[in-house]
């Protein structure tokens, strides 16, 4: 099988009052006078329609697109986090998410405590992650602060220690969203060698990311998500050509 | 059947998680507090002065060694009652992790009745020294307090899986479960014994299956006699059938987590 993720006529959508308001109270409806308004007139908001894509093994797949144009929708679904409302999502290998660096990180805990829980939580089992504790803090250039609470942490750091837990998840396919923008310029670097290093050992990432210099330098493939459809040009120039000229 | 199945399939998989976050849940509690886990005797001990003061010496409720009858149902009862605050809303607090990295989120609502069942376990030592104290026996039916543990496992478990998933789309729930368990602490006989109680409103306590729970650690505690085992043995089917009812519930509506919450 030459393809990491398969996905066939997918379709997703979301009840609009799922997202107007994730729920209703008795106290909201008393306050908005909406009383005896019943969920009835479901309206559907198409978030995908139809998406046809195959992401080929080892490569690096790149994702852009608006806000609110369903690239972490996509993401959600090749993850599993989602279903399919209609279609079929095929992957082939361990896949870890990078939606959110540092998901499940606590802050009244240490960056070591924080490291073993979030590394279980992404699948390591406790005897892999203390092989690669010492790599992990290494790669987040945390080695003083690893014993202090990640409530201490700033953002940055915060960001560096659940990048480095992730990438060292040694996942097939790898889901980042939007996260690369984070650490300084020599973090960012480091992450891009990660992620090469990941290209040539065969396997797969899809990313998201408004920084088209980035999607310039990393991805071997780009769509454009928009209007819940795929737009794919010649090159991939041609298609963040088609996502700019539309944003401007 | 087959999903039931999966569900627990799904938790064995994840034990090392589940360990791992009942540990960093039992460690969260106190982290930052002077004393730390010493808050594990000191909350019930506190409570228990508080209902000793109204019960005992405000109103003579007549019953001997009233802290130990206390204790043995006010210990079950907080784990009862806290798994079910705690669980009623981990679905929604642990949004960050249903919505950004897949695992079953059964997960997440085991976790907070696990915590209070090792908090109720770690709490039994104050017990056994006011035991002590008022040289009361302990004996054989001790050992009966592993199945009275095992079954109330199973009956919080089932309650939480169901108030975890159905506050999702439901989060008035979470209001009512708090006002329903005050209201449950004071129809379990835990501050009066059941003697106590006129003869009509008995059958309250009948359709209460804390109240099983309950008597079972009086049982053994107090009385120093093994709890009723066919009393027992109704409660463990009632459990089993909330449990099963539980893993139904949540299987229906986990599927739609990550969109609700």
């Amino acid at each position: 099988m030459n393809e990491a993720v398969i996905l066939e006529h997918v379709e997703k959508h979301f009840k609009k009052y799922a997202l107007k308001k994730n729920y209703s109270s008795f106290k909201e409806r008393l306050v908005h006078f909406n009383w005896f308004e019943k969920h009835s007139n479901k309206q559907y908001l198409e978030v995908l329609k139809d998406i046809n894509l195959s992401i080929k093994k080892s490569t690096v797949f790149g994702m852009i697109g608006n806000n609110g144009s369903g690239k972490s929708t996509l993401l959600k679904l090749i993850a599993g986090i989602y279903k399919p409302d209609r279609g079929r999502v095929i992957v082939n290998g361990r896949v870890s998410t990078l939606i959110e660096v540092g998901a499940g990180f606590h802050p009244e805990f240490t960056g070591r405590e924080n490291v073993f829980i979030n590394g279980i939580i992404l699948g390591l089992s406790k005897k892999e992650i203390k092989k690669k504790f010492d790599e992990i803090v290494a790669f987040a250039e945390l080695e003083e602060f690893i014993d202090a609470p990640v409530r201490t942490y700033s953002t940055g750091m915060y960001m560096r220690l659940g990048f480095s837990v992730a990438v060292n998840v040694n996942p097939d396919i790898l889901l980042i969203d939007e996260i690369l923008a984070v650490g300084d310029e020599a973090f960012q670097k480091k992450c891009i060698d990660k992620i090469m290093e990941f290209k040539s050992s065969g396997k797969t990432m899809v990313i998201v990311s408004h920084s088209m210099s980035m999607i310039k330098n990393l991805c071997d493939d780009v769509v454009l998500v928009k209007n819940g459809g795929l737009f794919k040009g010649n090159s991939i120039d041609e298609t963040i050509n088609a996502y700019q000229s539309e944003t401007n | 059947m087959k999903r039931v199945i999966e569900h627990f399939a799904d938790l064995y998989k994840y034990k090392a998680l589940i360990n791992a976050l009942v540990v960093r849940g039992l460690k969260a509690r106190y982290r930052g507090s002077i004393l730390g886990f010493f808050w594990t005797f000191l909350n019930p001990f506190l409570l228990m002065l508080v209902y000793l003061l109204v019960f005992k010496v405000f109103m003579n409720n007549g019953i001997k060694n009233y802290t130990v009858f206390l204790f043995s149902g006010l210990l079950p009862w907080m784990w009862f009652s806290t798994s079910l605050t705690d669980g009623v809303g981990s679905i929604i607090g642990g949004a960050n992790l249903i919505t950004k990295v897949l695992f079953p989120p059964q997960v997440i609502s085991t976790v907070p009745v696990l915590v209070n069942m090792m908090n109720f376990i770690f709490s039994l030592p104050l017990l056994f020294i006011f035991m002590f104290f008022l040289k009361m026996p302990i004996g054989l039916p001790l050992l009966a307090v592993i199945p009275v543990i095992l079954v109330q496992l199973i009956l919080t478990q089932g309650l939480v899986l169901i108030v975890s998933s159905v506050n999702v789309y439901f989060r008035d729930l979470q209001q009512i479960v708090s006002n329903l368990l005050l209201l449950g602490f004071f129809v379990t006989p835990i501050v009066y014994s059941l003697k106590q109680v006129p003869e009509k409103y008995l059958f309250i306590f009948y359709i209460n299956p804390m109240t099983t729970v309950v008597r079972s650690y009086q049982w053994i505690f107090y009385y120093n006699t093994f709890p009723n085992w066919l009393h027992l043995f109704y409660l463990f089917i009632v459990s089993i059938v909330i449990l099963f009812a539980g893993v139904f519930i949540f299987e229906q509506l986990k599927e739609a987590f990550p969109e609700f919450i």
